[in-house]
């Protein structure tokens, strides 16, 4: 799948195609289910990948990342979602619009909550982990990064955008951790929008 | 004091259980406001947290930075809204909130509005219309009488 993406998907079938083999080393670490849907996912956007080829040339790398995310947060342990997002390289979410398109994506991740979209939840085990995973994943390229108190980490991407990261909510106990995505500036939404990581 | 109904049908989002008066800045994106620093926006957050607590809807969830200081005290309405009064200073915008106080809805509240069927994802709006009808005479019958 990887030399397919490689070769007939220019730059951004390499970038999805050095992401497959970068988890390669670690797939001794799976279990069989996560192995098999990490499997099935690599497979579904291999094919969309071929199939957008014959219509469109580009758009294939970004319904590829949403999958990515969907199986790091819904579908796997803890140990195997930490593996995925961490290998998400630097160049995925460079500041501007390869990150701006990532936000989009993990913008409409969950379900909208009774507030309306603004705020999503996101039902999963190990939210903590998964939520700060994430963050990181999503900061990787960051201006800056700043504790604040109460856990809270508030990152800094650059053209009044800014990622938050807290551990403390109103919501609920059952909500440990929330993404607040500000991209007011970046004109994505007309407000911030927050994620919610639920314990299921 | 601003004048205002905070039952107007523009100000429903305050009631969104939690969510609705999570933060300052909740507070004041569902009274319309998106430059939260100006002195008016201030005023009429405090009026309006001011007007929740009178209706005791609302409790501290969290002091932010002064957590551990102010924790343990118990202090009137009044006290409260002074405090508060106190800590939000002119000019405080997104990130300055994220170390202020933080409110959440009462429990009389949660469970009333539990009973009605509500769950986290019923669209609040509808849910309103469908359910409770009048909010502020919903709220008038269900809140613990002193």
């Amino acid at each position: 799948m990887a030399d397919g993406l490689r070769k007939f998907h220019g730059e951004e079938g390499k970038m999805m195609a050095e992401y497959f083999e970068s988890l390669i080393s670690d797939f001794g670490s799976f279990t069989t289910g996560d192995l098999q849907s990490f499997y099935d996912v690599a497979k579904s956007i291999t094919e969309s990948y071929n199939n957008r080829m014959f219509d469109s040339v580009s758009g294939g790398f970004i319904a590829g990342i949403t999958p990515i995310l969907e199986i790091a947060l819904f579908e796997v342990g803890a140990p195997v979602a930490i593996k995925l997002l961490k290998k998400i390289p630097v160049s995925w979410v460079y500041r501007g619009a390869r990150l701006n398109n990532m936000v989009k994506k993990v913008g409409l991740l969950g379900r909208m909550s009774n507030s309306g979209n603004h705020i999503r939840e996101v039902v999963t085990n190990a939210p903590v982990t998964k939520a700060r995973e994430l963050f990181k994943t999503l900061t990787k390229h960051a201006v800056s990064i700043k504790n604040l108190p109460k856990g809270v980490v508030k990152a800094d991407m650059g053209n009044g955008n800014f990622i938050i990261y807290r551990p403390i909510t109103a919501s609920g106990s059952n909500v440990p951790a929330t993404i607040t995505l500000d991209f007011k500036a970046a004109g994505i939404w007309s407000k911030e929008r927050h994620i919610k990581f639920i314990a299921q | 004091m601003i004048v205002e109904n905070i039952f107007d049908e523009q100000n429903l989002d305050l009631f969104i259980p939690n969510d609705g008066v999570e933060f300052i800045y909740s507070i004041l994106q569902n009274l319309g406001y998106r430059d939260f620093t100006t002195k008016k926006a201030r005023k009429h957050g405090l009026d309006v947290l001011n007007k929740l607590f009178e209706l005791d809807l609302i409790e501290i969830f969290s002091w932010g930075k002064h957590h551990d200081l102010l924790n343990n005290l118990n202090l009137t309405k009044n006290q409260t809204i002074k405090l508060i009064d106190n800590i939000w200073f002119v000019g405080a915008d997104f990130e300055d909130f994220l170390n202020m106080p933080m409110f959440r809805h009462k429990d009389w509240y949660l469970k009333a509005l539990d009973n009605e069927g509500l769950t986290s994802t019923t669209n609040w709006k509808t849910f309103v219309n469908e359910k409770i009808g009048d909010l502020e005479q919903w709220i008038e019958k269900n809140r613990p009488k002193e």
